[in-house]
């Protein structure tokens, strides 16, 4: 009896051994499950934070490239690899951020395709130095020079455009000078124009756009109705949406959007600053009026200006058809000088502005692959 | 006498010893097998929340229109180019009806399926539970009922999966459940 005891607690011992051993295989298998998942976990987050290094990088330098395979020995507790090179998917070009990230044993990938940057650009709407929808008169001593010039409005020859564009009569009284570009041929700014720098009584094809956002170019160009606006109200880039102009802030940046009470007139105005200056409302009788100071660099999108007094580099764009004052654009000392460089640069000051990035180049991020 | 005493207190020393064990072993057992089953459970749960993450951290890859078709409480179906070959698949989650477990015991498991394009469904887990809560960009919760509108829809932004796995057969009347539950914020959604 008390052998057959012995034997059955020693096979006990021995069966409680195995058993156990095989519960702590499970009791690993399960932990090691969780270590993986986390493992995994790290590994894809390692992969998303080098991509968005990556992507801030190229916000810095849009040409940076590294058409090879580059390692990152240490990086968020584990390691990295990865490649940008320019790839085209459906005809598009995209930027291709290819990175590997791992931790411990495990691997995970993501791929970033961004938008190569753009910048700005010159929208189709401008025709001339100054571009109305409605009988124009130049006055006083006003020079409107079709003819392309830098941010600092020195010349540049041959790359410029009309003077003066309308879809009505154009009148030159006073002293005021109008020049341009015609076929790759400057025409310094006189009285009277030559008649290559003005064209007046034109047809707009399709129909004069009657929005700024239109005048942009619409849904074809990004900037489907209320895009504009809703870029002011936002703030990007130094933006600002008021119903009020005494509440600006100077100097003016990124879109500036003024959107008045119907008939509402923002005179003695100062437009000094870069970027898009909207002078708008619904029913396209906001005026802008006395333009006294400031230099503006970039684009005037206003319904109906009249009376500059100052210096626009770029360019102006006159909406409505049925403007204050006869429309005499200017009566004093003000100039106008269109400007390739400043209209890019300040429409590209709102460019891709809503996307991703955090440097000096905004960088549109099409598809993220994790 | 003595010796039939002797004989009497052995045998029920000898019976309590092997009694112990009997059930020391039954215990050991039972807990075997519910480790054994924990893991295998714990591996569905692991192996759903693989395939769905895979999956949803890549819903609207390469898309453009419609991304998000379908947006229900326990099915999803969304566009993506999941696998990056070019082509814009449709990939659909949905459970199965809790009468098609005919072979286990859980009242409640059924079976949570994959289907890609036309083709036919896979079998991603035996759950008991799945559920998707969907949220718009600042993070309020989309009602159900207006996901109907694709206009809602295309306000997804973040989707919360929740799986909860059981046993097939209790142990103990135990189904040893397990949860994962994470939010999911597609970044081709954004």
């Amino acid at each position: 009896m008390g052998k057959a005891v012995l034997i059955f607690v020693l096979g006990s011992i021995a069966l409680f051994g195995i058993i156990n051993f095989n519960m702590n295989e499970s009791v690993g298998v399960a932990s090691q499950n969780s270590i993986d998942k986390f493992k995994e976990t790290y590994a894809r987050n390692i992969a998303n934070g080098v991509a968005s290094m990556l992507v801030s990088r190229i916000a810095d330098s849009t040409t940076y490239r590294a058409t090879s395979t580059q390692n990152i020995s240490s990086v968020l507790g584990g390691s990295a690899n990865y490649r940008v090179i320019d790839t085209t998917i459906a005809g598009q070009t995209y930027i291709k951020i290819d990175v590997r990230g791992i931790y411990s044993g495990k691997t995970k990938s993501s791929i970033v395709l961004a938008q190569i940057p753009t910048g700005g650009f010159i929208p189709t709407t401008v025709k001339a130095a100054i571009s109305t929808n409605n009988k124009v008169v130049t006055s006083g001593t006003l020079t409107v020079d079709g003819r392309d010039h830098d941010l600092n409005g020195n010349l540049i020859a041959g790359q410029g455009t009309l003077g003066l564009w309308s879809t009505q009569d154009i009148s030159q009284d006073g002293s005021s000078k109008i020049g341009g570009t015609f076929s790759g041929t400057d025409y310094a700014a006189a009285k009277p124009a030559n008649s290559n720098t003005v064209n007046e009584d034109a047809t707009y094809s399709g129909g004069y756009p009657n929005t700024p956002d239109s005048v942009m170019g619409g849904r074809a160009k990004g900037f489907p109705t209320g895009t504009l606006k809703s870029l002011a109200q936002s703030s990007v880039n130094g933006s600002q949406y008021t119903t009020n102009p005494s509440f600006l802030s100077f100097p003016l940046k990124g879109v500036t959007y003024v959107e008045l009470p119907s008939g509402g007139i923002w005179t003695s105005s100062n437009i000094d600053g870069t970027g898009i200056l909207v002078i708008h409302n619904s029913t396209t009788n906001a005026v802008i009026k006395n333009e006294n100071l400031g230099i503006f660099k970039g684009l005037i999108l206003a319904d109906d200006i009249v009376h500059l007094h100052t210096t626009v580099i770029g360019a102006i764009i006159s909406i409505t058809p049925s403007p204050s004052e006869g429309n005499t654009i200017g009566n004093g000392s003000g100039t106008v000088l269109f400007s390739r460089q400043a209209l890019i640069n300040g429409i590209g000051e709102i460019i891709n502005a809503a996307n991703f990035g955090f440097a000096k180049t905004r960088i549109t991020i099409s598809y993220w692959y994790e | 006498m003595g010796q039939l005493l002797e004989l009497l207190g052995a045998s029920i020393i000898g019976g309590f010893i092997m009694l112990i064990g009997f059930t020391l072993n039954m215990q050991i057992s039972d807990s075997s097998r519910e480790i054994f089953q924990s893991t295998y459970n714990q591996r569905s749960a692991i192996t759903a929340s693989q395939v769905i993450e895979y999956d949803l951290y890549k819903a609207g890859y390469a898309a453009t229109g419609e991304k998000v078709t379908q947006a229900d409480s326990n099915a999803v179906k969304f566009r993506s180019d999941f696998d990056n070959n070019g082509t814009i698949d449709t990939i659909y989650y949905y459970t199965g009806a809790i009468s098609a477990m005919t072979s286990t015991s859980n009242p409640n498991d059924k079976q949570l399926f994959r289907k890609i394009n036309s083709q036919s469904a896979n079998l991603v887990s035996v759950i008991t539970r799945f559920n998707i809560v969907y949220y718009d960009s600042i993070g309020n919760q989309l009602s159900y009922s207006s996901l109907s509108s694709s206009v809602q829809r295309a306000k997804i932004r973040g989707m919360r999966t929740y799986v909860k796995t059981e046993l097939p057969d209790a142990i103990n009347n135990l189904y040893n459940p397990m949860e994962w539950r994470e939010i999911i914020r597609p970044k081709n959604l954004l």
